[in-house]
């Protein structure tokens, strides 16, 4: 049993109606309960619950706080290559788009970490595209003994892997694995992901089944906001949350809200998330799941993180840079993935987060607790 | 030998000893202590004997038999 | 009045067994085997547990099997008596060989006193019964932890207990019955402790799949009648789970408006 079969639970259009015919006494009685189940969700992201978005965030800033104390976990991506052999049609990295592809060779690595410790960070997101033979599990064996020399907890985003792939990872010292459905209406996800492995759907979408069944110690989903309804889409986060949980729950889990941005190759989003709206998710994930970590990256505005980070996030990317080589100053510059909306520092940051009454955390996880 | 007759033997049922003919098996023994078959259990020196067997069970002098029956409980 | 069993639109399946009745019953304690036998079908329960024990050849025991098994009742035979995983596993084999069912009850409880279970031998046992092909239910301590780890051992359901065996005290494992509910694949029967039909009703809301009533209706001034009566509290605690509790009211903290930001600009 894996979660493609357990989708098949839900139908997508029986989605988007139920959450639609919510009304408020759903909502009132997602508010009053202690344990929410998928249909109070619906309920916290339907049209019905915008009434009532101050309670959710006096309520999700509560139980963040209540779990997490006043504290934000600081980490910083570290792009190690853009070369990918998908067609994605929103993403800078896509194949077909011109621009100057490079991986980073060792030495380079070094020098990102080098520059990157200086400013401060103890945790890193090692971002690829998805290029299997170039970029596979043999490049990251050798970079991760690197990382892992400067770095106390290490997550990585890149091509979905098999089961075996994943537990070599976790040897070499992978903490968390973040994968993103990007959307988890099939129709839509073959319109978007023309070619390439990534254009296989059920591949993607058990990822974390394998991730679950290698041990490993976090794992990351979301959906990219933007290519389908979000309410929809975002329902099915939840669902696939709720499934993991209840199968790896040894496991952590973090969810990050990333929201369709501009990029080279210019596409329209079929469904725009307004800002009021992605609080209300972000609340709304909150009071379903006290404990599961939330996520905001430097793809917000800086506006947007300084009012929004209080109200359920534990996670936040600061002096982000989505280019290979970005940090070490020496690097030649090549194109980004995505544009960067909240480019302040991370010292910056740390001072806004203490000024809101909060920690800045910087090291939040040891190896030595695994034993590895 | 003087005293003892050729064609019984001691075995032990639950703690107590009692006497059977020589080469009696399982079916009849729990014939003769008028247990009812259906819901009992026996196992013999520990082993416990499949309930498909007991007519083909031939016990022993000394044989230490555990005979088990469902009786009310929470 | 006896009323119409539950619809079979929300049947409980446990392997290979599908009930109706979400009360299970135990046929410890009773005054006698007639009130016994009454209670048990007043009650509607499908699923019915014994022990097992060495037979008095002095004093022959009421054969209990018949008029259940004459009932139509499920038999789940308990490992009572076992004070570890081995004389546990031992039971359960006579058990499957006596009654011919593969189900079982793992019950381990060292402790004379308050027969509280043994969570090391249990889930030792546990894992050998599930692979010698047993459908076990683990009678256990209300801990979510331990419920994961049987569920892994191949457990067909839990049954985290709510109080002490045979103390009536209710739910006092209430926190930890939701987590093991909310936490749980397979079915969660609350078995132990529970003293009235309140405390039953009150299980059925918090979602257990259902519960083990023993000591609480043997015991009763009526048995008969108090049967009757958690019938119809599993019933109705069922009933409200399904048609959708609300929660309590719990205000705010009233504090300078959070989301007073997206207003602006």
């Amino acid at each position: 049993m894996s979660f493609s079969e357990q989708i098949k639970n839900y139908q997508w259009d029986d989605v988007g109606l139920s959450i639609y015919s919510k009304n408020a006494n759903d909502v009132h009685r997602a508010l009053s309960k202690v344990r929410l189940d998928l249909e109070d969700f619906k309920a916290l992201i339907s049209p019905a619950a915008e009434p009532f978005l101050e309670q959710m965030a006096q309520k999700s800033q509560q139980l963040t706080q209540q779990r997490f104390g006043k504290t934000m976990q600081f980490y910083i991506p570290l792009y190690l290559s853009n070369m990918c052999s998908n067609i994605c049609t929103y993403c800078g990295f896509s194949m077909h788009n011109a621009i100057r592809r490079t991986t980073l060779d060792m030495e380079q690595v070094e020098q990102e970490c080098l520059a990157i410790k200086k400013m401060g960070f103890a945790h890193i997101l090692l971002v690829t595209g998805e290029s299997e033979r170039k970029v596979g599990v043999e490049y990251f064996k050798q970079v991760l003994p690197i990382i892992k020399k400067y770095f106390a907890h290490i997550s990585i985003e890149v091509q979905p892997l098999d089961q075996h792939e994943y537990e070599v990872l976790i040897d070499y010292g992978v903490d968390a694995v973040l994968v993103y459905q990007e959307t988890y209406n099939p129709v839509t996800y073959a319109q978007h992901h023309l070619k390439g492995k990534k254009s296989d759907f059920n591949y993607r979408l058990d990822t974390h089944d394998r991730l679950g069944k290698a041990g490993i110690h976090k794992m990351g989903l979301g959906c990219l906001i933007g290519l389908e309804e979000w309410r929809s889409d975002c329902f099915y986060v939840a669902a696939h949350l709720n499934y993991l949980e209840k199968k790896y729950w040894q496991s952590h889990y973090t969810i990050s809200f990333p929201r369709l941005r501009p990029c080279e190759g210019g596409m329209e989003i079929k469904s725009v998330m307004e800002d009021k709206q992605l609080v209300q998710l972000i609340c709304a994930f909150r009071l379903f799941n006290p404990e599961v970590e939330l996520s905001l990256s430097t793809r917000e505005s800086e506006h947007f993180r300084d009012h929004v980070l209080p109200l359920g996030i534990t996670s936040v990317s600061a002096g982000s840079s989505t280019q290979p080589g970005g940090y070490a100053e020496t690097s030649l510059k090549a194109l980004e993935q995505f544009e960067i909306s909240d480019e302040r520092s991370p010292a910056e940051m740390a001072n806004m987060i203490k000024a809101k009454g909060y920690e800045a955390v910087w090291k939040g996880w040891d190896h030595s607790l695994t034993g590895k | 030998m003087p005293g003892m007759r050729t064609n019984q033997m001691n075995i032990v049922v639950n703690e107590q000893v009692i006497a059977i003919p020589a080469g009696s098996n399982i079916e009849q023994l729990l014939e003769r202590l008028e247990s009812p078959l259906k819901g009992s259990a026996v196992a013999v020196n520990q082993n416990i004997v499949s309930r498909s067997t007991w007519a083909e069970y031939i016990l022993n002098e000394g044989d230490q038999i555990s005979l088990f029956q469902a009786i009310a409980g929470g | 009045m006896l009323f119409n069993k539950m619809p079979s639109n929300d049947p409980l399946v446990i392997a290979d067994k599908t009930f109706t009745s979400r009360l299970f019953t135990g046929t410890g304690k009773f005054n006698d085997q007639q009130t016994m036998v009454a209670a048990l079908q007043v009650s509607q329960s499908e699923l019915v547990t014994m022990a097992l024990k060495r037979v008095d050849l002095q004093r022959k025991d009421d054969d209990i099997l018949a008029p259940l098994i004459k009932q139509g009742m499920n038999l789940l035979p308990n490992t009572s008596g076992a004070r570890n995983a081995r004389e546990a596993i031992f039971a359960a084999q006579l058990a499957r060989e006596a009654l011919q069912t593969n189900w079982v009850k793992l019950e381990i409880h060292p402790d004379p006193k308050y027969l509280l279970p043994d969570p090391i031998e249990t889930l030792k046992a546990a894992e050998a019964l599930a692979n010698d092909g047993f459908v076990v239910l683990p009678y256990v301590h209300a801990d979510p932890v331990l419920c994961k780890h049987l569920e892994a051992a191949g457990c067909a359901a839990v049954m985290p207990l709510g109080a002490p065996i045979g103390s009536n005290k209710g739910l006092k494992t209430i926190d930890f019955l939701e987590i093991i509910i909310e936490q749980a694949n397979i079915p969660v029967i609350v078995d132990a402790g529970i003293g009235s039909p309140s405390h039953a009703a009150l299980a059925m809301e918090m979602g257990a799949a259902a519960v083990l009533v023993n000591t609480a209706m043997a015991v009763a001034g009526d048995p008969v009648a108090m049967s009757e009566a958690f019938a119809k509290a599993v019933q109705a605690g069922r009933q409200a789970y399904l048609a959708g509790l609300a929660g309590q009211v719990n205000h705010a903290v009233a504090s300078s408006p959070l989301t007073a930001f997206l207003q602006v600009g």
